[in-house]
């Protein structure tokens, strides 16, 4: 259930990546893709739903066949980190991120960020992460950016949103917010980041 | 499109009231306009209800047939207020809160909240609906309530809730969460409370 959480989340964006012309649909995209993932080119399908033997051959073939492709190194990493196969699935996460995958981006600093599969947590590496995927257009890392860095969370690290930069974050958070509770989530960061620079 | 969104929030509970649990029978209001996250609801939720015509003649046949069911009740008032029937929906919210109804305490006081369709804002009437809300286990009382006491805005109202109570409702939330959003939302709330509480 909590891996399911974590890599769960965000809004879906315009596809704005040159990756995504017109790609074939291949049967780990059908076995894995994240409802939430902007580069999903198929029917999510929720940890629950996954067959996670299964998913986990698709993506390994389909990643042999194309292992530049940041979208199915991504689901690949999602279905051996649902499986518990953590450090199978962190290198293709770790790939994924690098390659700028903004959904790879928050889930990967999200798991370092909680430690999850016995990650250690290393803040700076999730400042980094989360920066990225923001600036892309990530609401969960929208979010989560400035909630850590109003808390100290990133404290020691070289952070690389300004406060000005924090606020168009959950501007554009706020225009993706799509339920009560998103809204109420970014009003309240909102709130904070005025108290915030105040004090600054 | 906002008064929809702000009928269709909150968790599902389990069904406190014995009311709920005789096994009710489900009428075609049920069929037409049960909310997804209505606690009480008896039938498959509906997010968007597309013929409000017909299901508000359902719903007012089987609220006429059954006068004190707050369930229908609450039903008959969405649509109508989804309709903008908006004067003829309150009697039907209020009737459905009063009776016990933890959506309709929620709703009512949010729509009232956010002065939605030219109702008036009444905090203090507010701070009622959603304490009952939150005293019940409604999610989103749980959080809307002590994000209202923070941000002053039930000032000039009693507070019906203990500073126990709130940590009591957060607590409950937090049991209850369901996904990542919701998660960052309530530890935000509660890492916020107990500041709010050390400055009082």
């Amino acid at each position: 259930m909590m891996k399911s959480i974590l890599l769960a989340g965000a809004t879906m964006l315009a596809l704005s990546t040159t990756a995504l012309a017109a790609e074939e649909i291949t049967e780990c995209d059908r076995l894995a893709a994240h409802g939430s993932d902007p580069e999903r080119i198929a029917p999510a399908v929720s940890e629950s739903g996954m067959n996670k033997a299964a998913a986990q051959a698709a993506c390994e073939a389909a990643v042999a066949k194309d292992p530049n492709n940041r979208r199915l190194r991504y689901q690949l990493g999602r279905a051996y980190f649902y499986d518990g196969k953590f450090d199978k699935g962190m290198p293709h996460l770790e790939f994924a991120a690098s390659a700028g995958s903004q959904q790879a981006q928050f889930v990967l600093g999200y798991i370092i960020d909680t430690g999850q599969g016995g990650q250690t947590k290393e803040p700076c590496k999730v400042e980094d992460l989360w920066v990225k995927s923001a600036r892309q257009g990530r609401f969960a890392a929208q979010t989560s950016y400035p909630h850590h860095v109003m808390r100290g969370l990133f404290k020691g690290c070289t952070q690389q949103a300004s406060t000005e930069e924090m606020q168009g974050f959950l501007d554009a958070a706020k225009k993706q917010a799509d339920d009560y509770y998103q809204r109420l989530l970014v009003s309240m960061l909102q709130e904070e980041l005025t108290a915030y620079k105040a004090r600054k | 499109m906002k008064a929809r969104i702000a009928l269709v929030t909150a968790a599902a509970l389990a069904l406190p009231f014995a009311a709920a649990a005789q096994t009710p029978k489900v009428t075609q209001c049920d069929l037409l306009v049960s909310h997804p996250e209505d606690p009480e609801r008896v039938a498959p939720g509906i997010d968007d209800v597309k013929d409000k015509a017909a299901a508000i003649a359902a719903c007012e046949a089987d609220v006429k047939a059954d006068p004190n069911n707050r369930r229908l009740h609450y039903q008959l008032g969405r649509v109508l207020f989804y309709d903008g029937q908006t004067a003829k929906a309150i009697p039907h919210l209020e009737a459905a809160a009063s009776a016990g109804s933890q959506q309709a305490q929620f709703v009512l006081g949010y729509i009232i909240d956010e002065a939605l369709q030219g109702l008036k804002r009444e905090p203090c009437k507010t701070e009622d609906l959603w304490f009952k809300s939150a005293k019940q286990g409604r999610f989103a009382a749980q959080v809307s309530y002590p994000h209202h006491v923070m941000n002053a805005r039930f000032e000039g109202c009693k507070l019906q809730a203990t500073p126990a109570d709130v940590d009591g409702f957060l607590d409950k939330a937090k049991a209850q969460a369901d996904g990542y959003y919701q998660q960052l939302l309530v530890k935000t709330l509660a890492a916020d409370y107990a500041r709010f509480k050390s400055t009082k």
